[in-house]
C-alpha cells in the first residue's frame, strides 16, 4: 500500500473505531504521535491547565456575554439561554479532562451539545457521550 | 541491537503509544490480538503498546509479541510476524 496513510475510518473519533490505511487527506483522522511510553506525559490533575483546550480541569466557571448588560450563561430545561447573575449552579460549567467536553456544574452528567447531532444551531446540555461532527 | 533505526525512524524495542491527533487523543489498541482500533488511553494496558522490532523490523504487540502489525485490504490488524512487505 505505498503512499497511503494510518487513519482512523470514517474520521469519527469514536471508542472502537477502526483503524486502517488510505491515501493522505490532510485530515486530524490521519494524523499521529508516537509516544514512547516512557515519554509520556503525566495524566493532568484537577486543577491543571489543558494547554491545548485552554481550560483548568474540573475549575467551574461562568460564561458571560460581552454585551452590555453582561448576562451569563445559564440553563432552562437542558436549553442554553442567557440571563441576569443569579448564584446558581445552572450558571457554571467546567471542562472535563477524561471526556473532553465542557459539563454542567448543575447536571455533571450533562455536556454542551449542538442539536441534532451537530447540524443544528442551537446549543443544550446532554447526556455526555463525546461524540465529535 | 538498541538505539533509533534511522531508516525507520524508530527506536528498537522501545515500547510506544500511537496516539491519535482527533480531539481526544484516543490510542491505538490491539484487541484481542487481531484488530487495531481507536480507545481511550489505559496506560498500563499493553495492548495499546507496540515496539519496533530490529530484527523482523516490523512493529510488534507489546502485549503479543508474537504478532505484528499488518493489513487486509484496507484494515490495520495484528498476525503473526511474517516480515512481509506489499
Amino acid at each position: 500500500m505505498k503512499g497511503q496513510v494510518v487513519e482512523v475510518v470514517g474520521a469519527v473519533d469514536n471508542e472502537n473505531r477502526n483503524i486502517g490505511v488510505n491515501d493522505a487527506k490532510g485530515g486530524m483522522h490521519q494524523e499521529w504521535d508516537i509516544i514512547y511510553v516512557d515519554e509520556m506525559p503525566a495524566a493532568l490533575k484537577i486543577g491543571e491547565e489543558n494547554k491545548d483546550w485552554g481550560f483548568k480541569i474540573n475549575s467551574p466557571f461562568y460564561v458571560v456575554s460581552k454585551k452590555s448588560r453582561g448576562y451569563f450563561l445559564d440553563l432552562l430545561g437542558n436549553n442554553m439561554v442567557m440571563k441576569t447573575r443569579n448564584g446558581m449552579k445552572s450558571q457554571q460549567f467546567y471542562f472535563d479532562q477524561k471526556t473532553r467536553t465542557i459539563k454542567s456544574v448543575r447536571t455533571p452528567s450533562y455536556s454542551w451539545n449542538i442539536q441534532s447531532n451537530g447540524k443544528g444551531s442551537n446549543m443544550s446540555v446532554y447526556s455526555t457521550n463525546s461524540n465529535w461532527w | 541491537m538498541k538505539g533509533l533505526n534511522k531508516k525507520f525512524g524508530l527506536h528498537v524495542n522501545r515500547p510506544f503509544f500511537i496516539v491519535s491527533k482527533m480531539w481526544m487523543n484516543r490510542v491505538a489498541e490491539c484487541v484481542g490480538a487481531s484488530n487495531i482500533v481507536l480507545k481511550t488511553l489505559v496506560r498500563t494496558n499493553k495492548g495499546q503498546q507496540f515496539y519496533f522490532d530490529g530484527g523482523t523490523k516490523t512493529i510488534k504487540s507489546n502485549q503479543w509479541k508474537d504478532r505484528s502489525i499488518t493489513l487486509s485490504g484496507k484494515n490495520l490488524y495484528m498476525t503473526g510476524t511474517n516480515a512481509r512487505w506489499f
